[in-house]
């Protein structure tokens, strides 16, 4: 029988303690870093190929890109797009360019424009006409050739033309931005008036108010106008041109109707004539007339406006408003009665995207006038808005 | 004796500062003042006085400058009789003068221009319109009081009308005068007088 070898309890401690550490050595080794998550194309590709064959992918990876597929990741590759030159936009949009403000199809369209003869009333404020792309479903109206109207219908020759100021209210004044536009039909003797707003509504005097004719020394009549019914009330202070027959010409200043019983009361300065005649006109134009017009603004007196209608083949006006806190000057086209301003021809300080000068000719040789609006934004000075009845000046030129 | 004049002198004191029964006005005055000036703050029972209408255009604009305007006084009538008014010079009536009333206040309306270039305003910033002429008829003690206001109370007639016309809303304020029953210096003048003779009835007996 072999003998039996048998370890010392000192050599079995040392197996055991290396043993020992051995094991412990092998627990520390380094953690080894995880695999690195797929990018969206390699799980592109593992999902198609998995698509194909399951077995040609590993499980761990399908599992780690259906979870990230889950997630909202997306793993279509996005085709490269073909590069897209440059637009040509002069090509496409002529009122992209530096020559836009002297084209007509560049600063309409405007609400007020209507075929010859009238139209529906527009329906907008002025503020809100001026910025052309905000209207475009009337750029059709817009041709070649036509010279646009401002944003209350233009005047017929020989027909009643007004201007005027609508505020809410009494006073006949509001802030600017509170101020609208309309225009105003005078009755010739001057017994009743009718204001006819942006938004198609009307207001109408009282019938029949009582007049007085009061004397100034200024070339001016003024008239007072009352009347009043059970519960409505208005009245009309003005300076105003008589004809031979008594009947109104010219007016200017207040007007103002409303309720007495709580109902809405609205007042307003006006400028109103009866637009010059179709034959005055053509005598103007066939003598190549100049004919200047001055007088105060009435919304703001102290306001004077200065304004120049060269007749001829290609009627024009300029004009300069001088006020203690401001002054701006403005140019365009006369059509017919009819004035409008032109954009490109405001001062350096009006914002000509946000401002007109709108008005008509009106009265006849001897007793002429320009009846106007200005709905301009100054830089400094903000929103001016005003009427105003200019009489014509010592006249410069051959008269018809 | 004592008692009239004592009541008189209270009456002088206590006179208490104008204030107009105007009507109630949809306007709120924003400008300038039109007011009633009375020529006494006291006048006897059956005298005559007059009353001007001035207008204060200080804020208004124009000053010195030319208004129009319509307004309306009201007074009880048992307490003054109203004789006449006379424009200052240079204004001119529009309107009236128009006689009405308002439950047991008379009223009278007028409507005045200014459109002459005369400037009822001038550089003080003020102006007489007219005058009224009163005749007082309430008993001794009574206090009278004379209101003015716009006649138009909704939108307000006052313009400025140079070089346009333009509305302003002056504050009105009306008057207030005290009756009195006879002067005082004529009381005791009357008294002194009885005195006298009283005293030279009772000499002429004694000497008799």
């Amino acid at each position: 029988m072999a003998p039996v070898t048998r370890r010392s309890p000192t050599t079995l401690a040392s197996i055991i303690a290396l043993a020992v550490v051995a094991w412990v050595l092998g627990s520390l080794q380094p953690v080894r870093a995880a695999p690195a998550a797929p990018t969206a194309a390699e799980c592109a590709q593992v999902l198609e190929r998995w698509a194909v064959d399951p077995k040609a992918v590993v499980k761990s990876l399908v599992d780690q890109c259906k979870t990230m597929a889950a997630a909202g990741e997306s793993f279509a590759p996005t085709p490269a797009l073909p590069a897209v030159p440059p637009m040509d936009l002069a090509a496409l949009d002529p009122c992209s360019t530096g020559s836009a403000a002297n084209n007509v199809l560049c600063w309409g369209p405007w609400a007020g424009l209507s075929p010859a003869g009238g139209g529906a009333a527009p329906t907008v404020a002025a503020s809100e006409l001026r910025l052309p792309d905000e209207r475009p479903e009337l750029a059709d109206q817009l041709t070649p050739g036509v010279d646009p109207v401002g944003p209350l219908v233009s005047c017929a020759p020989g027909t009643p033309c007004g201007f005027a100021t609508v505020v809410a209210g009494p006073t006949s004044s509001d802030a600017p931005a509170a101020t609208e536009f309309a225009r105003i039909d005078l009755a010739a003797d001057g017994k009743s008036f009718v204001i006819r707003r942006l938004d198609g509504s009307v207001i109408a005097s009282v019938p029949a108010m009582g007049t007085v004719f009061l004397p100034r020394n200024d070339g001016y009549d003024g008239l007072r106008a009352t009347g009043r019914t059970d519960d409505e009330q208005s009245r009309l202070i003005a300076r105003v041109v008589r004809g031979d027959d008594g009947e109104i010409i010219l007016a200017a200043d207040i007007w103002g109707h409303g309720s007495r019983t709580g109902g809405p009361v609205n007042s307003g300065y006006f400028a109103w004539g009866v637009a010059t005649s179709q034959a005055g006109l053509d005598a103007l134009n066939a003598g190549n007339v100049s004919a200047t017009f001055t007088g105060p603004m009435s919304v703001d007196n102290a306001t004077t406006a200065t304004m120049t209608l060269n007749f001829g083949s290609n009627p024009n006006w300029s004009g300069t408003w001088v006020n203690p806190a401001y002054a701006f000057s403005a140019g365009g086209t006369v059509t017919g009665a009819d004035l409008i301003s032109t954009p490109g021809q405001f001062s350096a300080n009006v914002v000509a995207g946000e401002s007109l000068v709108q008005g008509a000719l009106v009265g006849e040789a001897g007793n002429r006038g320009v009846a106007h609006l200005i709905d301009v934004t100054l830089a400094g000075q903000g929103l001016v808005r005003d009427v105003g009845l200019l009489r014509e000046v010592a006249p410069a030129g051959p008269q018809p | 004796m004592k008692r009239f004049i004592a009541r008189t002198a209270l009456l002088l004191l206590t006179l208490p500062a104008a204030v107009g029964t105007a009507q109630a006005s949809l306007i709120v005055p924003t400008e300038g003042s039109v007011y009633l000036q009375p020529s006494s703050p006291t006048v006897g029972t059956g005298a005559s006085f007059t009353v001007a209408v001035v207008l204060n255009a200080t804020g208004v604009g124009n000053v010195p400058g030319a208004y129009d305007g319509q307004f309306v006084i009201d007074f009880d009538p048992i307490e003054l009789r109203f004789d006449a008014f006379a424009l200052a010079p240079g204004v001119s009536f529009f309107s009236g003068p128009a006689t009405g009333s308002a439950g047991s206040r008379q009223t009278i309306t007028i409507g005045f221009i200014d459109s002459t270039g005369a400037n009822v305003i001038d550089g003080t910033g003020t102006g007489s319109i007219g005058r009224f002429s009163f005749t007082a008829l309430a008993t001794p003690g009574t206090i009278a009081t004379i209101g003015i206001a716009d006649a138009d109370d909704l939108f307000g007639s006052f313009v400025s009308n140079a070089p346009t016309y333009q509305p302003f809303y002056p504050a009105f304020q009306g008057a207030q005068v005290g009756v009195i029953p006879v002067p005082a210096a004529g009381l005791l003048l009357a008294s002194a007088l009885g005195g006298l003779g009283l005293r030279r009835r009772r000499g002429a007996t004694a000497s008799a």
